[in-house]
């Protein structure tokens, strides 16, 4: 039984890869749906019929709430607000993999690989959940915070990671320190939300793309440490295919990532002082400028 | 003696057979390893499914993609029904809901935005 399931999650990863094909196209995208969405059901159908679980109440009552949920949010989307809410949901995916790697760390003793996959699924995870909320909240014009200038954006973001990387090494060499993961995750989600506060408003697809793939590596990560590969290759699938469409994107917008990434927009006035333009550390901050045009 | 010769050559190339079946193998990849493979096989595949796609489809496939990023749902069945806390199993429950979410939201939201591309045309 086993092996049956594996088998049928590589099956369905096959199907996952020709409906992301599909999906990027005009003509097949229909089909491309249908096809996820096939795969999915079938991965998940016969992993319910195969397990050995101790108890089922928890999946029941959480995918009850989850297509409630999942039919009330397409409900409230409108077509012309389609982008918040595919953010909205990555957070909650994001959600889910933030629960499931960092349970799934605490729980047995991993090898070294294994708590590597932890900490990047945990990182990726928690900077995807924060990010993803803070991007819906900015895209529904929710008061969530001024955007200050570059400056502090760098000190609060750059120490913010700075304090992951560091508890993450550390973990790494530690794998039994289980406070410090959950400490970090929390740090992680502080960065998120700062990180994309500082983002323009006009940059957020291109953000959405970028934690669309944070979400995708994320469940990849989460693969490693539980050793299945209809997550890991799935994972990697939504991962890559965000990146490269990340910068494809941003060659569409003809924005550049960095200036993404660091506030630096497109919608400033262009300040023109003797002539020339100043360079973007002499910008103003962002909240002079009120230009918020989606 | 050519008898002889002949004899000789059929016992060596038996021999050389025997060391093939005595084990003049690899040894088998480490779990790990094989997992690592996976994963960057995967990045290119991956990394390949978007190279013809237009500007108009990005939202769609963006949309697209974060359903299948609800693969997490597995491991979050997994946590909710398989754990032996019942606290973890809860944890697991609302996991297990928010990736469902995840699923059934977006396929009918990529399914939106789908609908949308053909209205442009």
């Amino acid at each position: 039984m086993i092996e049956l399931v594996e088998l049928i999650q590589l099956i369905g990863c096959v199907m996952f890869i020709a409906a992301m094909r599909w999906l990027s196209t005009p003509q097949f995208a229909n089909r491309g749906n249908l096809c996820s969405a096939g795969a999915l059901l079938l991965i998940v159908g016969v992993l319910l019929c195969s397990g050995n679980f101790k108890d089922v109440t928890w999946i029941v009552l959480g995918m009850l709430g989850g297509i409630a949920g999942g039919f009330w949010i397409a409900q409230q989307t409108q077509s012309t607000a389609i982008q918040q809410h595919v953010v909205l949901l990555n957070g909650f995916g994001a959600g889910a993999s933030l629960l499931v790697a960092g349970l799934g760390f605490g729980s047995s003793p991993r090898n070294t690989i294994e708590v590597v996959a932890a900490v990047i699924a945990g990182l990726l995870s928690a900077v995807g959940l924060s990010g993803s909320l803070t991007a819906f909240a900015k895209l529904e014009k929710m008061p969530i915070g001024r955007n200050p200038k570059f400056s502090v954006q760098h000190r609060i973001t750059g120490s913010l990671l700075a304090v992951c990387l560091v508890a993450s090494l550390w973990i790494i060499l530690h794998p039994q320190d289980v406070l410090l993961y959950w400490v970090m995750v929390l740090v992680a989600l502080v960065l998120g939300y700062f990180q994309l506060v500082f983002i323009a408003r006009k940059d957020m697809p291109i953000a959405i793309s970028v934690l669309n793939a944070f979400s995708g590596f994320a469940a990849s990560a989460t693969g490693i440490l539980l050793s299945n590969t209809g997550l890991i290759v799935a994972g990697a699938l939504v991962g890559a295919s965000g990146f490269v469409l990340t910068g494809v994107i941003c060659k569409a917008l003809n924005r550049a990532i960095r200036d993404v990434l660091f506030g630096v927009g497109s919608d400033h006035i262009l300040v023109i002082a003797n002539g020339e333009d100043l360079p973007s550390q002499d910008l103003p901050p962002l909240d002079v400028l009120p230009l918020d045009s989606l | 003696m050519r008898v002889f010769h002949t004899l000789t050559v059929l016992a060596n190339v038996e021999k050389g057979l025997a060391d093939t079946e005595a084990g003049a193998t690899f040894s088998a990849p480490s779990m790990s390893m094989a997992l690592l493979t996976i994963f960057v096989l995967a990045l290119y595949v991956g990394a390949g499914t978007v190279a013809k796609i237009q500007p108009k489809m990005f939202t769609t496939f963006v949309s697209g993609s974060n359903v299948i990023s609800g693969i997490t749902l597995l491991g979050a069945i997994v946590l909710a029904g398989r754990s032996d806390y019942v606290l973890v199993r809860m944890l697991g429950g609302i996991a297990v809901a928010l990736a469902t979410m995840n699923v059934v939201g977006g396929l009918l939201i990529t399914h939106q935005a789908l609908e949308n591309t053909k209205e442009e045309t």
